[in-house]
C-alpha cells in the first residue's frame, strides 16, 4: 500500500467559516452574546417571522474588508447579497442570506512555509453570510428543538483554491489564517468553540496528472488532530477505491474522530438546488477606495512583521520572537513592557518562561494575561536596580499573576528588599562559617563546591534577602582571609 | 423545451409540496406557458448584461431619484420594550405550533 | 349617523369641531356593518365592539386635549389582512396562517395609530396577495358592492369593498402587480400605489419583495393623499425604504394641470381593451385638454405581454422564496399527520396553501432552478432594467401617463374558476408597468359602463413624483364630479 501511495498526490481545498465577534447579528440588532438562555437573543427578523426585513450591520462589512486585506484579496467595488434557498429547521426563513454572485473579496493568497519552501495558498473568495440556529436533540421526547440565538450571527466564509497537498500544509494554513484573524481581533477563531469551522475537500490523482480527481467533502472536524487524521484516512480510502478499479463518489462525509473513520452524509448528486438569486430586501454595498484605505491604515502589524522586527530591533533570537508573537496579546504585552523598562531580553524571558508557565498551569494557555505591562516593568526595574534578587522576584511575580499586586508597594510592605548593608552580611557569613567548619575544611582541601554550600547557607540565614552577588564576594573574601591565616 | 415528469418531480421536491395529478397537469401547462412568455422576451432587443457596477454607481444628482445603496445599521443592541428577556422570549414562542423548554419542537433531525 | 358619502377629511373635521364624537362614528360603522357586511363579506375579522368603543373614547380624549390633531384623527379604517397588526390575527387569507397573531405592528400600522385612526378590522384578499379576484381566499368570497354577481377585483378586494360599501371611508391595501388599483377600478373607488420605497414594507407579509407596496384606498383623491401622508416615511427597519425631502403629499392637491404634458398609452389598445374603456379614455383625453394639459398619444417601446412576462417570472420567483418560511416550524398551521421532518414540511405546505399559491411557488421554483436561472430569471431581470430605463426616458417628455387601470370592467364571480387562471393574467397588463419600475400610480373612477360597472383610469408618474400624479388625478377627479352620474348602491338607507 505504501508503494501505491507515493504514486499519488493529494489535492486539498478548504471552506472555512469564521464567526465574527460583533456585538449584534448581521441583519438585526439582537445580541450575539454566547451562552445566553435558549431563544432570548431573538426577534422577528432572525426567527423568520412574516413581514420582517433584514438590515445590514456595517461592522460586518468593515471586518470582512479587514480580513480580505489581510489575505491579500481584491475588494469587490459593488458587493451584493443573494438568497440560498433550502428547507431545514435551523433556517428560519427557508433561505440563508449569503453571497454568491458578487462576494466581497476575491483572489487572495496566504503564504506558508513548507519543507519544500514557501508556498502560496490561493484564496478563491471570501463572503459574508448569516449563521443558522442550533438544533438540540432531546432523547426524552425523541424530538429536536431549535434555539435561534445563533441564527443570524455574522459569518465570513473563506474558500481556498485546492492548493494544499497534505494535512501538514492544511494545519500551517489554518494556523496562519487564525493568527491573522486573531490579530485583527474580528473573531476568537477557535476550532473547539465553533468560532472557526473547517470543511475539507479532498481528492487524489496520480502524480503528474493535471486533471483533478473527484473530491469528497469532509465535515465535523473539530480539532487540528481530527483534520490531519481525516485527510490521511480519506486519502487512503480514495486510493484504495481507485486501485480496486472503483470510482470515488462525489459525496459529503462526516468524520468520527472517536472511531477514526468517516461515513457518507449525503451524496452531492441529489444535492439541493439552492436556486440562488439576488436578495431583493438588501441594496448593494458600494465600497469606496476611501473606505478600503481607512481600514488598511488600521491594519495591525501582523505576526511575520513582528518576528522580523523583534530580531532586528531588540536583537531577540528567532525562536523568542516566534513564541512572543503567537498571540497579539502576548506581543503587545512584550512591546509595552519593553517600552517602559527597556530590557527586551529580560521581558522576553519573563513572558516566555514564567508567564506562559503559569498560564499553562491555569489550564488556559491562550487566556488573558492577568497583569499589566507596568506591573511587569516595575518588577524588572527592581531587579535591575538590585532592590530584589531573582528568587524574591519569582515569588513576587506569582503574587502579581494571581493576586494582581503592585510589585513596588508589595516589596515595601513585606520587607522583601535585598539587604545591601555589608556589615550585616559579614556577620551572617562569620556565623555560617563558624557553624560549618567541615565545609571550610573541604574548601581548603580544594573542593570549590563547598563555597557554594556556604553561600547558600548564608542566603538562608539572611532569609533570602541578601544580594547573592554580595554574599558570594564576602564569603570568598572571608575564606581567603582564613587561608591567609 | 419539454417539461418532463422528472423535472416536475424535482420542482415539487424542492418546493416541499405534494400535488394531485390534476395539479401536476396544470403545473406542467403553466411552465410550458412560461417558456412561451419568455420567448416573447427574446424580442426585446439590445439587452446588455446588467453591469452591476454601473448600475449601483449611477447615483443621480437628485437625492429623490437616486439608486438606493449602502443602507446600514450600527452595531448596537436595542432594548426590547419588555420587562424581561423571558417576557420577550414568550412573545417569540407565542405562535409556536409545538414547543419544549423554550425551544421550537420539530421531528427528530438527522445531522 | 349621517351622510354616507362623507369623506374621511370631512369626518375628522366634524370630530374636531365637536359635531361628532369618535364613539358615534364607530357606532355608525358597526351599524353599517350590520346592514351590509353579510352580503359583501369584506372583512375576515372585525374587532370586538367593546374594545372599539373603548379605543374610540381614548382617541376622543386625546383629540380633546389636543394631543391628536392630525387631519385623520378619529377616522375609522380597514386593513388588508397581509399587514401585521400586533395582537390581531393576520392570515393573508391563507390556512397556513389561520391562527397567526403577530407580535409586532407593521410600521404603517404604528403610523396610523399615531395619527389617531381607528382600525375596524382586517379585510379579505387573494391568498398571499396572489390573484386578481379575491376569490382565492381560503376563507370567504367577497362581492363587488356595485354588483354582487361580480368580483371586487384583487388582491385587495376586501379593502376595496369595505370602502365601496361605505363601511369605512379609508382602507389600506397592498399592490404588487396592480392589487390596489385594479380592485379600486372594479369597485369604483380611488386607490394608489406610491413610489416603491415611500411606504415601509416592515410588517407587510411579503409576496414579491421588489414589487410589493402598501397604499391607500378611499372614495376620493384627497382622502388617499392624506392617508398616504400619514403612512409614508423613511424606515430604518426596511433597507429598501427611500428617503425623500418631503412627505407632504396633500400639497399635491392642486386643481390645475394647465401645461402638464400627459401621454395617453396607445399600447394594446385595440387587442385586449373593452370598448367602453376605450371610449372612456378618449373622453378623458378631451377633458384633460379642456383643463389645459398637453395631451398626446404615446407608445411604449415594449408590449404589455413583455411587461407581464417579466413581472410574472420575477414575482413568482421571489414569492417561491418568500413563502419558504411557511413550514409549520415556528408559527402558523402545522399538519397533524406526519412521521418525519420531510413529511411535516410537505403535508403542512400542501394542506396549508391553496391552489393558486402552489402554482406560483412551482413556477418560481422552476425559473430559479439551476439550468433555467440564466434563461428565465436573469433575463427577466435584464428586461426589467431595460423597461425602467425606457420609462425614465418617456418621462423626460411627459409629466404623467394616462392609461386604463384594467382592460375589462368586471369579472363575474362564477367565471373566476381555478381551471383557467391565465385568463385573468391579462387583467394586470396595465398595472404591472408601475410595479416593474417602482413608479407612483393612482386609479380614479371615470364613470360606469352600460351595465353599471365602474370604469377606472390610471395616472402613472415618474419615480418620486407622487405629488404630480396626485395633482393630475385630483384635477381630473374634480372635473369628473361635475359630469358623473351617481349610481345608487343597494343600500337600506
Amino acid at each position: 500500500m505504501e508503494n501505491k501511495k507515493t504514486q499519488y498526490e493529494t489535492v486539498i481545498g478548504l471552506e472555512v467559516h469564521i464567526e465574527l465577534c460583533t456585538k449584534t447579528k448581521i441583519f438585526c440588532s439582537c445580541s450575539t452574546a454566547f451562552g445566553s438562555e435558549v431563544n432570548v437573543n431573538t426577534c422577528p427578523v432572525c426567527t423568520g417571522m412574516p413581514g420582517s426585513l433584514p438590515v445590514l450591520n456595517k461592522k460586518v462589512v468593515d471586518y470582512a474588508i479587514a480580513v480580505g486585506l489581510a489575505l491579500n484579496c481584491n475588494i469587490t467595488k459593488v458587493t451584493t447579497f443573494d438568497r440560498k434557498n433550502y428547507f431545514y429547521p435551523d433556517n428560519p426563513q427557508g433561505y440563508q442570506i449569503s453571497q454568491l454572485y458578487h462576494p466581497i473579496c476575491t483572489n487572495g493568497y496566504v503564504t506558508i512555509q513548507t519543507d519544500s519552501g514557501e508556498r502560496k495558498i490561493g484564496i478563491h473568495e471570501l463572503h459574508m453570510e448569516e449563521d443558522a440556529g442550533k438544533l438540540i436533540h432531546d432523547e426524552e421526547c425523541n424530538c429536536t428543538y431549535i434555539d435561534f440565538n445563533r441564527s443570524g450571527v455574522p459569518l465570513i466564509e473563506i474558500v481556498t483554491e485546492p492548493h494544499m497537498s497534505s494535512g501538514d500544509e492544511v494545519i500551517k494554513f489554518l494556523e496562519k489564517l487564525r493568527c491573522r484573524i486573531q490579530y485583527l481581533e474580528v473573531s476568537d477563531c477557535k476550532l473547539q468553540e465553533g468560532s472557526m469551522r473547517v470543511d475539507v475537500n479532498v481528492s487524489v490523482r496520480k502524480k503528474g496528472d493535471i486533471k483533478l480527481g473527484t473530491r469528497t467533502e469532509m465535515k465535523n472536524l473539530n480539532s487540528f488532530r481530527a483534520i490531519t487524521r481525516a485527510i490521511d484516512h480519506e486519502t487512503k480510502r480514495q486510493i484504495e477505491l481507485i486501485e480496486k478499479g472503483d470510482q470515488v463518489q462525489q459525496e459529503t462525509r462526516r468524520w468520527d474522530d472517536g472511531k477514526g473513520t468517516s461515513y457518507v452524509m449525503r451524496s452531492k448528486e441529489d444535492a439541493k438546488d439552492y436556486r440562488y438569486f439576488p436578495e431583493p430586501d438588501l441594496p448593494p454595498v458600494v465600497i469606496s477606495n476611501d473606505w478600503i484605505n481607512a481600514i488598511r491604515e488600521n491594519q495591525p502589524e501582523f505576526r511575520e512583521e513582528k518576528i522580523d522586527r523583534y530580531q532586528k530591533q531588540y536583537n531577540l533570537p528567532e525562536y523568542d520572537s516566534r513564541l512572543l508573537t503567537e498571540s497579539k496579546q502576548m506581543a503587545q504585552c512584550f512591546e509595552q513592557t519593553t517600552l517602559l523598562c527597556n530590557r527586551p531580553k529580560e521581558v522576553a524571558n519573563w513572558l516566555m518562561v514564567e508567564t506562559m508557565g503559569l498560564l499553562k498551569d491555569r489550564g488556559n494557555d491562550s487566556g488573558k494575561i492577568p497583569f499589566s505591562p507596568k506591573q511587569l516593568a516595575d518588577l524588572i526595574v527592581m531587579i535591575d536596580k538590585n532592590i530584589i534578587n531573582r528568587t524574591v522576584a519569582k515569588e513576587v511575580f506569582e503574587r502579581i499573576f494571581y493576586d494582581g499586586v503592585e510589585p513596588v508597594s508589595y516589596v515595601k510592605e513585606h520587607g522583601l528588599a535585598m539587604v545591601q548593608d555589608d556589615d550585616s552580611i559579614r556577620l551572617a557569613v562569620e556565623q555560617v562559617i563558624k557553624e560549618n567548619s567541615q565545609s571550610v575544611e573541604d574548601y581548603m582541601a580544594g573542593k570549590t563546591r563547598a563555597m557554594g554550600f556556604l553561600v547558600g547557607q548564608t542566603m538562608k540565614a539572611m532569609k533570602g534577602k541578601a544580594d547573592p552577588k554580595k554574599v558570594n564576594q564576602l564569603v570568598e573574601a572571608y575564606l581567603k582571609t582564613l587561608t591567609n591565616i | 423545451m419539454e417539461i418532463t415528469e422528472e423535472m416536475l418531480n424535482h420542482m415539487i421536491l424542492l418546493s416541499n409540496l405534494q400535488l394531485s395529478s390534476e395539479e401536476k397537469k396544470q403545473a406542467k401547462k403553466d411552465m410550458e406557458q412560461m417558456i412561451k412568455y419568455v420567448s416573447a422576451l427574446e424580442d426585446v432587443d439590445n439587452i446588455n448584461e446588467v453591469n452591476i457596477e454601473d448600475d449601483a454607481n449611477s447615483i443621480n444628482d437628485s437625492m429623490d431619484n437616486s439608486k438606493i445603496v449602502n443602507v446600514f445599521r450600527e452595531d448596537t443592541t436595542i432594548c426590547y420594550n419588555q420587562t424581561s428577556l423571558e417576557g420577550h422570549r414568550e412573545q417569540i414562542l407565542f405562535n409556536a405550533p409545538k414547543r419544549k423548554e423554550n425551544g421550537f419542537v420539530v421531528p427528530k433531525t438527522i445531522d | 349617523m349621517n351622510d354616507i358619502d362623507i369623506t374621511a377629511l370631512e369626518l375628522s373635521k366634524k370630530i374636531k369641531n365637536k359635531e361628532l364624537t369618535v364613539r358615534q362614528v364607530v357606532e355608525s360603522v358597526l351599524e353599517r356593518i350590520n346592514e351590509i357586511e353579510d352580503q359583501i363579506q369584506s372583512f375576515l375579522f372585525i374587532r370586538d365592539k367593546e374594545e372599539l368603543l373603548l379605543e374610540a373614547d381614548n382617541i376622543q380624549e386625546k383629540i380633546n386635549s389636543g394631543e391628536l390633531c392630525g387631519v385623520l384623527a378619529g377616522v375609522p379604517i380597514a386593513i388588508k389582512d397581509n399587514i401585521c397588526t400586533k395582537g390581531i390575527k393576520t392570515t393573508c387569507a391563507s390556512k397556513i396562517l389561520e391562527n397567526f397573531i403577530p407580535i409586532y405592528d407593521a410600521t404603517v400600522i404604528k403610523k396610523i395609530k399615531e395619527a389617531g385612526m381607528i382600525i375596524i378590522g382586517k379585510t379579505n384578499m387573494d391568498e398571499f396577495a396572489m390573484g386578481t379576484t379575491t376569490k382565492t381566499s381560503a376563507f370567504q368570497v367577497t362581492k363587488n358592492p356595485r354588483n354582487k354577481k361580480y368580483t371586487p377585483g384583487g388582491s385587495s378586494g376586501g379593502s376595496a369593498a369595505a370602502v365601496a360599501s361605505k363601511i369605512v371611508p379609508l382602507s389600506i391595501g397592498s399592490d404588487t402587480g396592480g392589487s390596489i388599483r385594479q380592485p379600486a377600478a372594479f369597485c369604483g373607488i380611488t386607490g394608489m400605489k406610491p413610489t416603491y420605497g415611500l411606504v415601509s414594507r416592515n410588517g407587510l407579509i411579503a409576496y414579491a419583495s421588489s414589487f410589493d407596496q402598501i397604499g391607500p384606498m378611499g372614495n376620493n383623491v384627497s382622502d388617499c393623499a392624506a392617508l398616504l401622508e400619514v403612512m409614508s416615511s423613511y424606515d430604518e427597519k426596511d433597507a429598501t425604504s427611500r428617503k425623500i425631502n418631503d412627505y407632504q403629499f396633500t400639497k399635491g392637491l392642486i386643481e390645475n394641470i394647465a401645461g402638464m404634458n400627459i401621454g395617453i398609452l396607445q399600447n394594446d389598445f385595440d387587442n385586449t381593451l373593452e370598448n367602453t374603456i376605450k371610449k372612456a379614455l378618449i373622453h378623458s383625453k378631451e377633458m384633460l385638454e379642456q383643463l389645459g394639459a398637453n395631451v398626446s398619444y404615446v407608445s411604449l417601446p415594449f408590449t404589455l405581454e413583455q411587461a407581464l412576462s417579466t413581472y410574472y417570472i420575477l414575482a413568482c420567483a421571489e414569492a417561491s422564496s418568500n413563502l419558504e418560511r411557511y413550514d409549520g416550524v415556528k408559527y402558523g398551521f402545522r399538519a397533524k399527520d406526519y412521521n418525519n421532518l420531510q413529511q411535516m414540511y410537505q403535508q403542512t405546505r400542501t394542506q396549508g396553501f391553496g391552489i393558486e399559491v402552489k402554482r406560483r411557488i412551482m413556477l418560481g421554483t422552476f425559473t430559479l432552478s439551476s439550468g433555467y436561472y440564466e434563461d428565465y430569471y436573469k433575463k427577466a431581470l435584464k428586461v426589467r432594467n431595460k423597461i425602467k430605463n425606457q420609462l425614465a426616458q418617456i418621462f423626460e417628455q411627459y409629466d404623467v401617463l394616462l392609461m386604463p387601470t384594467a382592460p375589462v370592467t368586471g369579472i363575474k364571480l362564477e367565471e373566476c374558476n381555478d381551471n383557467n387562471p391565465t385568463k385573468h393574467y391579462f387583467s394586470d397588463g396595465y398595472t404591472v408597468i408601475a410595479n416593474l419600475a417602482g413608479l407612483p400610480a393612482i386609479s380614479v373612477p371615470y364613470g360606469y359602463d352600460n351595465n353599471g360597472l365602474p370604469i377606472g383610469v390610471q395616472f402613472v408618474g415618474n419615480c418620486c413624483e407622487d405629488k404630480k400624479v396626485i395633482q393630475a388625478a385630483y384635477t381630473y377627479e374634480q372635473k369628473i364630479k361635475g359630469q358623473q352620474l351617481k349610481q345608487n348602491i343597494n343600500s337600506k338607507r
